[in-house]
């Protein structure tokens, strides 16, 4: 293989490398935030799952576990929430509301 | 006619049963403060103060300048303790009830008062089918909660008083944003609701908080209405209820604001940068969402937990519990996405968790920065203390909300079944909802137990207490004393742990009703008082000999030696070793003892509470000569006026050492009337020279003198507009203590006159009275007009 296919390689690999890293993760985003935005449920069941999962980490002994999940349902919680305002805002009240 | 007035009370109760229910259900529960009290001790100590002299306190309180304790200084953060909490425990002490039926009828109301005030929001924003379920379990549950037993451990009355109310004023304010007419209604009812939390506004923040899940409702609402009408209609109501709120509580507000104006309290807030950051190392999201994080819970003293039954929470069920408690209450955002009010709850949880949270990681440097940045936010120093009402407030609505949905959805009313899978569906939901509901309040278990209450432990003090006689007839005695004069308190402790079980702050000032200087924890007092008087307690550590005279100055006539304290508690001197330095002083004498409460006398002391000097003394110094000049033959008590030149300006000074460098200033007459601790009416005869007039009060530049030519004296409106003696003729004296350099011929007065010292905040606080006063009878007025209004326009249909 001469220098230059080589070099070709490995500018190749680095630029698939490149897609990995950030684009795989903001088209993930991308499509999360569209599901989410979809239903904001979504984000305040995961808040809560992980609060489920604190309970249990904590129970374990797992603090460093716990105060983690904690803090992530923290955010998705402000998420969704933020989410149904939006949703509140542009739709109204529910029919049950 | 007849059967119609029977039967009217049976229908008003048939349509009223489930309230009524529901009502009494949250009545019986708020008696559980009495399974707390114990014979009949008091439950005393720690953060909580109970007025042990119940009118005399309202007495004392009743004027911004308090002479009670350091020499004096700026009571007006004690103001609003006069309405309504001062009044009516003072009224129920004029009943003839003892203290302790006192303490129980207050701790039942203000246990009881959360229930109703909560059941009152809940229910007027559930929906109708939905309000008596919603209303219940949203009162039970902000009843019994990690924050009100953790607030009623460490004795936080006024915080738990705020957390009352603070529904009330919430449900008021929503009523009135969703009525499209005029809400004057609501506007007065606010106001009058916030005049009933008045006296936790000794702490301004405890107060400033009930208010708010309004303005945080406002920006919601405008937020979600962002219509024109909408905005104006919310403005106008807004504005129209804090006129109110302003109005009725313009009697504490004005004199409050002029000592925050006048205090250097501001330049603490870098000094208690340390103190947030320790008060908020266990506040992170996991302890608040567990429903915990209170520094208090974590931390003790002398190897004992200050929560005796804090260790129990780490066991895994409650470990998981508190979690799973969150959890339901949010669960509710699944069932009802889409309910504005649901949504604003949440919006308030998250809020308080974030505030609460203080500067605990993640993103701790924004309270921080509103700390330190942010005008007037330094008062929420304890982040857990004065945000966590606002998460438990949420918290109770969401939580009232999904045990409604869950309640309903099992109970399956209009589902399809026989009889019997109603009945079934029917109990199932009641044991459900009934297990939420012993959950949530089992999580307090202690409220139940009485835990919540400590006894004596082996080294940290309970909370149970009963003052022993001999403190009753050593308070007697020297009630019963002759004159004006001061009493000091040793040892010098603030916060105050006596041997027969109370632990907190001294209770001294609440029994002894003579002036005295003695410890007040949080406050070192003003300024140059401060100073002095820490010399004063250092020089007795010392067995310095020049203690007397020093103390005389301070008209200090009598040395209070209490030999219950705990003295190695807090760190101190042992009563043996204080009894051998004062019977070794010069000038100082044992005179009564009552039980373990020694009393001696100050030889040098002179009634020298307010009087005329006409030997004036410069010292080119400060407090470390002070000592030896008082205790010089120049310097007569009661005559001598001493300045310190590190203490007055270069021109007071120079006329400082004009008049001593005189030798013949002539003694000038007078007598004096002291007519409370904020006016003395004084009269002069044959003041033919320049003198100095002395008032032996902590220096204060809103002292004032007028002086009036023809004999009068000056009313607190005067005050206002009549010029007073220059402020650069007005000195620190004595090193603590007010004089005014008089001259009568530089003033246009002949030999006899009338001076009237007077503390000025006193006169905002009558006008205060006043325009709160009219306040309270326009909106009693505008209310009773409305409701004959309304009666009127119902007759007429």
């Amino acid at each position: 293989m001469s220098v230059r296919d080589k070099l070709e390689s490995m500018v190749v690999f680095a630029l698939a490398g490149l897609a990995m890293l950030v684009l795989v993760p903001l088209i993930l985003l991308v499509v999360g935030i569209a599901f989410l935005w979809r239903e904001p449920r979504i984000s305040v069941g995961v808040a809560l799952s992980s609060l489920v999962v604190t309970a249990i980490a904590l129970a374990a002994g797992a603090e460093g576990v716990a105060e983690a999940m904690a803090v992530y349902s923290y955010f998705f919680l402000a998420l969704g929430l933020f989410l149904m305002l939006i949703r509140y805002v542009r739709e109204g009240p529910g029919e049950t509301d | 006619m007849c059967y119609e007035m029977k039967s009217r009370p049976r229908d008003w109760f048939r349509a009223h049963k489930k309230t009524v229910l529901c009502l009494g259900v949250i009545l019986g529960l708020g008696l559980v403060p009495l399974l707390w009290f114990k014979g009949g001790l008091l439950i005393v100590g720690f953060d909580f103060v109970f007025p042990l002299n119940p009118s005399d306190n309202l007495v004392r309180h009743s004027f911004v300048w308090d002479d009670r304790v350091f020499a004096g200084w700026d009571g007006a953060q004690f103001i609003p303790y006069v309405f309504p909490y001062g009044s009516l425990v003072a009224l129920l002490q004029w009943v003839g009830l003892s203290l302790a039926s006192i303490e129980k009828i207050l701790f039942v109301s203000v246990f009881v008062l959360p229930g109703l005030s909560m059941y009152y929001l809940a229910s007027s924003l559930a929906g109708n089918d939905r309000r008596h379920v919603t209303g219940l379990v949203s009162a039970l549950v902000y009843m019994f909660n990690p924050y009100t037993m953790i607030q009623w451990h460490d004795g936080h009355q006024g915080p738990l008083v705020a957390y009352a109310i603070m529904p009330l004023l919430l449900g008021l304010y929503i009523g009135g944003l969703s009525k499209e007419r005029s809400a004057t209604k609501d506007g007065i009812l606010i106001g009058l609701a916030s005049v009933v939390i008045a006296s936790v506004a000794s702490n301004p923040a405890a107060w400033i908080v009930a208010f708010v899940p309004l303005a945080i409702y406002f920006v919601y609402y405008l937020g979600l209405n962002r219509k024109w009408g909408a905005l104006r209609q919310s403005l106008c109501f807004s504005l129209s209820s804090l006129l109110w709120v302003g109005l009725l509580n313009f009697w504490w507000m004005l004199p409050l604001t002029n000592q925050f104006v006048h205090s250097a309290v501001r330049s603490s807030v870098a000094q208690d940068a340390f103190d947030l950051v320790s008060a908020s190392s266990f506040s992170s999201f996991l302890e608040l969402f567990r429903l915990l994080g209170y520094w208090g819970w974590y931390q003790g003293y002398g190897g004992e937990p200050y929560f005796s039954f804090a260790h129990k929470y780490s066991s895994g069920f409650l470990l998981a519990l508190g979690l799973l408690i969150s959890a339901l209450a949010f669960a509710c955002l699944l069932f009802r996405p889409r309910s504005k009010h649901v949504l604003f709850f949440a919006l308030l949880v998250l809020t308080g968790l974030f505030l609460a949270k203080g500067t605990h990681s993640p993103l701790g440097g924004i309270y921080e920065w509103l700390y330190r940045d942010f005008p007037g936010f330094w008062v929420f120093r304890s982040s857990w203390n004065r945000f966590f009402l606002l998460v438990a407030l949420g918290l109770a609505f969401l939580l009232g909300t999904t045990s409604c949905e869950i309640y309903h959805r099992l109970k399956g009313s209009g589902l399809v079944g026989g009889g019997a899978i109603h009945l079934r569906r029917g109990i199932l939901a009641k044991g459900l909802l009934l297990s939420v509901v012993i959950l949530v309040a089992g999580y307090s278990w202690p409220l139940f137990t009485g835990e919540v209450i400590e006894e004596e432990r082996e080294t940290l003090a309970g909370q149970y207490a009963s003052v022993p006689d001999y403190w009753s007839e050593g308070a007697e005695w020297i009630n019963q004393q002759d004159g004006e004069f001061r009493v000091l308190v040793l040892p010098d402790q603030g916060y105050v742990k006596y041997e027969w079980g109370y632990a907190g702050t001294d209770i001294t000032p609440d029994l002894i009703t003579k002036p005295q200087i003695v410890g007040i924890p949080g406050s070192k007092g003003p300024g140059d008082t401060a100073v002095l008087t820490q010399s004063v307690y250092d020089s007795i550590h010392e067995n310095s000999e020049r203690v007397a005279k020093a103390l005389a100055v301070m008209d200090v006539k009598y040395i209070l030696q209490r030999n219950d304290v705990d003295w190695a508690f807090y760190g101190g001197d042992s009563p043996e070793y204080m009894e051998s330095v004062l019977s070794s002083q010069d000038g100082i004498h044992s005179e009564r003892t009552f039980g373990e409460l020694d009393f001696y006398r100050i030889e040098y002391w002179l009634p020298l509470g307010l009087y005329a000097s006409s030997n004036a003394i410069l010292l080119d110094g400060g407090f470390d000569d002070m000592f030896e000049a008082v205790n010089s033959d120049s310097f007569i008590v009661g005559e001598s006026a001493l300045f310190l030149s590190e203490q007055i300006s270069p021109n007071q000074a120079q006329l400082a050492r004009e008049y001593s460098a005189t030798s013949s200033n002539p003694p000038v007459a007078m007598s004096f009337t002291k007519v409370n601790p904020t006016r003395y009416e004084i009269k002069v005869t044959g003041a033919s020279e320049p003198f100095f007039l002395v008032l032996s009060e902590s220096y204060h530049s809103q002292w004032k003198a007028f002086v009036n030519s023809k004999g009068g004296s000056t009313n607190w409106m005067e005050a206002f507009i009549q010029k007073s003696i220059p402020g650069d003729r007005h000195s620190v004296v004595n090193g603590y203590a007010n004089a005014w350099y008089v001259d009568p011929a530089e003033m246009g007065v002949g030999e006899e006159f009338s001076v009237t010292l007077y503390y000025q905040p006193q006169s905002l606080l009558y006008l205060g009275w006043i325009v709160s006063g009219m306040a309270f009878v326009g909106s009693i007025g505008l209310l009773v007009w409305g409701l004959r209004r309304a009666r009127g326009l119902e007759a007429r249909c």
